[in-house]
């Protein structure tokens, strides 16, 4: 019976869950996977506090246990600045704005640039973003996952998107203009 | 926030271009339906052994020296 709600819980929620640590972490696969069998470790082990809770209430105790993995990952492994600053190196030597736009969607390099190009992305970003592309999931179910109102949540992908095409260099949107002066000092 | 959300907004050209681009991202870092069924089973083959607490202190370091644990014997000889 126990097990039996589990499945049902992995079935529903691994991919969303899956997404979120991809989103946390930076998007590495393996990483994302490793924890995403921990999180559902924790959850199967804390199966009895979860059944007292009401359905609707449960997206967002799960996605509490993939947030302490998260932290635990980051106080363990190597820091989080650590990470950032790895995939900011990475991002150094991607392709600028004034790239030819036909060559968009070949070759695999170009997914190596917006792999970077995410992996850049401000992480509260990044992990709305992936759990949008990657999870499937929509506005208001990030919103119940993360407690932020689905409008948060929408604005939020808009900005994250705005970046990435800003740093793809597939459009110059005021906010990766705005961003680029910056960091220009 | 309206206001906001126009100064986000690019060509739809360019909106299409990056739906794509990241509709096969997102293809390639999903996991597949046997890396999870294999992932799944893997929790219950773990959690059967010692139990998830047990590999989860040790992992973290969890020093055992504290904790009558072990019997005797074990350091008769140390």
């Amino acid at each position: 019976m126990r097990k039996d709600l589990f499945h049902d819980l992995y079935v529903t929620y691994s991919r969303q869950v899956y997404s979120y640590l991809l989103g946390r972490t930076g998007g590495s696969k393996d990483v994302g996977a490793d924890l995403l069998q921990d999180v559902f470790m924790r959850i199967w082990n804390r199966m009895e506090a979860l059944e007292r809770i009401p359905e609707d209430q449960r997206i967002y105790w799960i996605f509490s246990v993939a947030s302490n993995r998260v932290k635990d990952y980051y106080r363990k492994s190597s820091n989080q600045r650590h990470a950032e600053e790895q995939l900011r190196d990475r991002n150094k030597g991607g392709g600028g704005p004034t790239e030819d736009l036909s060559q968009l969607l070949s070759g695999r390099e170009r997914y190596r640039e917006l792999e970077s190009a995410i992996g850049a992305l401000p992480e509260e970003l990044r992990c709305i973003l992936l759990m949008k592309v990657v999870g499937g999931m929509n506005s208001s179910r990030i919103g119940e996952a993360l407690e932020m109102p689905a409008g948060t949540v929408r604005y939020k992908i808009s900005q994250a998107r705005a970046l990435l095409a800003g740093r793809l260099g597939l459009s110059e949107t005021k906010l990766a203009a705005t961003e680029r002066s910056n960091s220009n000092g | 926030m309206d206001d906001e959300l126009m100064d986000l907004k690019f060509p739809a050209e360019a909106d299409d271009q990056l739906n794509r681009l990241l509709a096969k991202w997102a293809l390639q870092v999903q996991l597949s339906l046997q890396e999870e069924e294999e992932l799944y089973d893997r929790i219950f083959v773990i959690a059967d052994d010692l139990g998830y607490d047990w590999w989860r202190q040790l992992g973290e370091g969890f020093s055992f020296q504290t904790l009558n644990v072990f019997p005797a014997f074990v350091f008769r000889n140390i």
